[in-house]
């Protein structure tokens, strides 16, 4: 009994091989196909860089991982350490060990960034049946995380994403990320809008928690990357499709030359 | 989610229970035969040993009663049966001062609410009725030898005539609507608060109003003087077990707000959904004084209630901040009322509501700015949430302005759950049920924080049980 009990989606599928892998995948919004064929396979604490032109399909591609109900998987399959993810709903898949760091997070009015944290943590901790952790526990936690990433103590307080500046809001994101533990992060435009001393300490946490075995996907406009994180691979999408994948050296032709041909 | 972030959100127990508490069998020590006619108006009268005044009020206000109309402007009441109402029903002999004392089953259902608990937490002082009659009342030490009165509206007319009767239904008088004047005849319970001069009552006054028996009538009657530069704050819980056969509740409220006096009267209504919620609320305000309504309501099946503010005299300010959430079955009509009647006064109606499983939610409200107002200060904001497509939300704002030099400024906003903000929170790990209801909660918390703390989780509480089913 108390076997069947611990068998939850996490523990069901930790002696399979712990990759991320997408086959072949299509996607369409509204019958419109985005994404027609993206293979990519992410193993713990690879950090991979997804790169190409505005309206390439990207953003579609890491919705549809996450199983955005405006997007359907046509084609193709979608696992998380041996998982199935494409007819899951959104946060089965992130209790799988999924996370999205959105480009643009969504305004919750009224409820404040710590409690949001507690209240999923709690929730992701219960079906995981672990203790949940106490309101002073938690705060306790949050802020040895808030200072090591160098933010405000007092972040914890502020409403989720609503009046946050475009900078907070990424920093959100990935203290999200930080603080829910995932097993891979897809992280959308994770950079935009950060000045260069705050690139440098968001850098510094990917890669810490890359170590930690966090394994990421990157969307980017950035080809410098490569300089604060220690890239495995960098996939160029361009109409739907990788048009080129390969190591780190693929960023020194796209800061030539760009993404045409 | 936010006010669990507070270390005291560990209390295990906040004012009304972990579940709604089901009916229990008490025996009754007398209860008037079904309906309402002059003769059983009397038996309350004598019953409860009143002077003859009252009597006499009681009597004219049947025959307004039965005169008067129903409004038809708002909720259909057609389905009111005055004919198969009790509308007078004594658990015990009398109020008792100990919970000791309470007879057992009334007890164990208020233990099930948390009010004694509550009581000795935070509370100045706090009342509990049973049906028609206030069977606990209890007062702080301090405070009675300040000169503080708080007791049942009964007591307080035994033991304060002449106070109770210069000021009762002066500001709700039985001819102001149909169901002010069935109060005014049927009244019984309800609280007497009075609060002497520079007397500030530093923690809240808690009464609780409990319907345990079906087609039950309850019609409490509250009357609050605040005298000069003193402050208080009311609070009020009701709660009733779910029946097949409706009860009526129809309370009647009268605040005095005295020069630079400040009172703020709470409410957190969770009436099963086969109450009828039908209550006439309105407070004066003098020269520079403060009235706050704080308006929560859960349940019933409908409820009308704008609570009203009259600003008499210069420089009095009102506020006005609805909470109302419309189930499966359910018709919240709430509002405001407020009447500028002095210059530089100002007012705040917000309202907040919340609509879900078909339920509708409306707001209904009045500002009058009258002739020689001027430089008043009018705010009104309404906000509904709807959280699908079968519900519903109306606003009925009705701004009447006799006065040039005044600021107005009015805004009405009706939001969805949107795709976008479900997939963000479910992209977290929480299922839809759970994403719903935080969000909810967030809507609601321009409320919940104004709260004390424990009717706060309280209300965070409900609203997670009301909605955690998910949308539809």
């Amino acid at each position: 009994m108390e076997l069947m009990k611990k068998n939850t989606l996490k523990n069901r599928y930790s002696r399979t091989a712990r990759v991320l892998v997408l086959r072949n995948v299509h996607v369409s919004i509204e019958g419109r196909e985005i994404v027609a064929g993206v293979t990519l396979s992410i193993s713990p604490g690879e950090i991979h860089l997804l790169m190409g032109p505005n309206g390439s399909g990207k953003s579609t591609l890491l919705h549809a991982v996450a199983g955005h109900p405006r997007t359907t998987v046509t084609k193709g399959s979608m696992t998380l350490d041996g998982i199935s993810l494409s007819k899951r709903e959104p946060h089965e898949r992130a209790r799988a060990g999924l996370f999205l760091g959105f480009q643009q997070p969504v305004d919750i009015p009224g409820v404040t960034i710590g409690s949001f944290l507690r209240t999923v943590q709690n929730t992701l901790r219960t079906a995981d049946h672990k203790t949940t952790i106490s309101p002073t526990a938690f705060a306790a936690q949050l802020k040895e995380v808030l200072v090591h990433m160098g933010m405000d103590e007092r972040f914890g307080g502020r409403t989720l994403n609503e009046r946050l500046s475009g900078g907070e809001k990424k920093r959100g994101e990935l203290l999200q990320m930080v603080v829910l533990e995932p097993r891979y992060a897809l992280l959308d435009e994770f950079d935009s809008g950060l000045d260069v001393d705050a690139m440098r300490q968001v850098a510094h946490i990917i890669s810490e928690q890359s170590k930690k075995g966090i394994g990421f996907l990157l969307v980017s406009h950035n080809p410098k990357l490569n300089d604060m994180l220690p890239i495995t691979a960098v996939h160029v999408m361009g109409k739907g499709t990788f048009e080129a994948s390969g190591g780190p050296e693929l960023l020194v032709t796209i800061a030539k030359k760009g993404f045409g041909p | 989610m936010p006010v669990l972030t507070k270390e005291k959100a560990t209390i295990k127990r906040a004012v009304y229970s972990q579940v709604r508490p089901g009916a229990v069998q008490v025996k009754s020590v007398f209860r008037t035969p079904k309906g309402l006619n002059e003769d059983i108006v009397s038996q309350i009268s004598e019953r409860k040993n009143e002077p003859d005044w009252m009597r006499d009020l009681r009597i004219a206000a049947y025959g307004i009663f039965r005169t008067k109309k129903m409004p038809t402007w708002g909720p259909n009441l057609s389905k009111i049966n005055f004919d198969a109402i009790t509308y007078y029903l004594r658990p015990q002999e009398r109020e008792m001062r100990s919970w000791d004392d309470v007879p057992a089953k009334i007890k164990e259902t208020f233990d099930k609410l948390g009010i004694p608990q509550a009581e000795r937490k935070f509370l100045a002082g706090a009342g509990a009725q049973w049906e028609s009659e206030v069977v606990y009342h209890s007062l702080q030490e301090s405070l009675k030898k300040q000169g503080v009165i708080f007791e049942s509206m009964d007591e307080g007319l035994r033991k304060y005539p002449y106070l109770v009767r210069q000021y009762f239904g002066k500001i709700v008088p039985a001819r102001d609507n149909k169901f002010a004047a069935l109060n005014t005849a049927a009244w019984s319970g309800g609280s007497f608060v009075y609060v002497p001069k520079g007397v500030s009552v530093a923690l809240p006054l808690q009464a609780y109003f409990r319907i345990n028996e079906p087609n039950m009538g309850q019609f409490e009657r509250t009357l609050i003087i605040a005298e000069e530069g003193s402050s208080v704050h009311y609070v009020e819980g009701c709660s009733a077990p779910r029946y097949t056969k409706d009860s009526l509740h129809s309370a009647v409220v009268e605040i005095f707000v005295k020069k630079h006096a400040r009172v703020q009267y709470t409410t957190i209504q969770n009436w099963s959904g086969n109450v009828f919620n039908l209550v006439t609320k309105r407070a004066v305000v003098y020269e520079g004084g403060e009235m706050f309504w704080l308006d929560c309501n859960l349940g019933s099946k409908i409820t009308m209630k704008y609570p009203s503010i009259i600003l008499r005299e210069p420089h009095a300010k009102g506020e006005i901040l609805s909470f109302a959430y419309a189930g499966r079955g359910q018709r919240q009509d709430a509002g405001g009322k407020v009447i500028h009647c002095a210059p530089h006064t100002s007012s705040t109606i917000s309202s907040r509501s919340v609509s879900n499983q078909g339920g509708r939610s409306s707001y209904r409200g009045l500002v009058k700015v009258a002739p020689g107002a001027h430089d008043a200060t009018v705010s009104v904001t309404c906000d509904a949430l709807m959280l699908d497509s079968v519900s519903r939300s109306d606003t009925y704002p009705t701004i009447d302005i006799a006065e040039e030099q005044v600021s107005v400024a009015h805004e009405a906003r009706v939001n969805r759950i949107s795709e976008e903000a479900l997939f963000y929170l479910m992209s977290r790990g929480l299922s839809q049920g759970d994403a719903t209801s935080l969000l909810v909660n967030g809507f609601a918390q321009a409320v919940i924080k104004k709260l004390p703390m424990e009717y706060a989780i309280e209300l965070h509480r409900l609203l997670t049980l009301e909605t955690k089913g998910g949308i539809g």
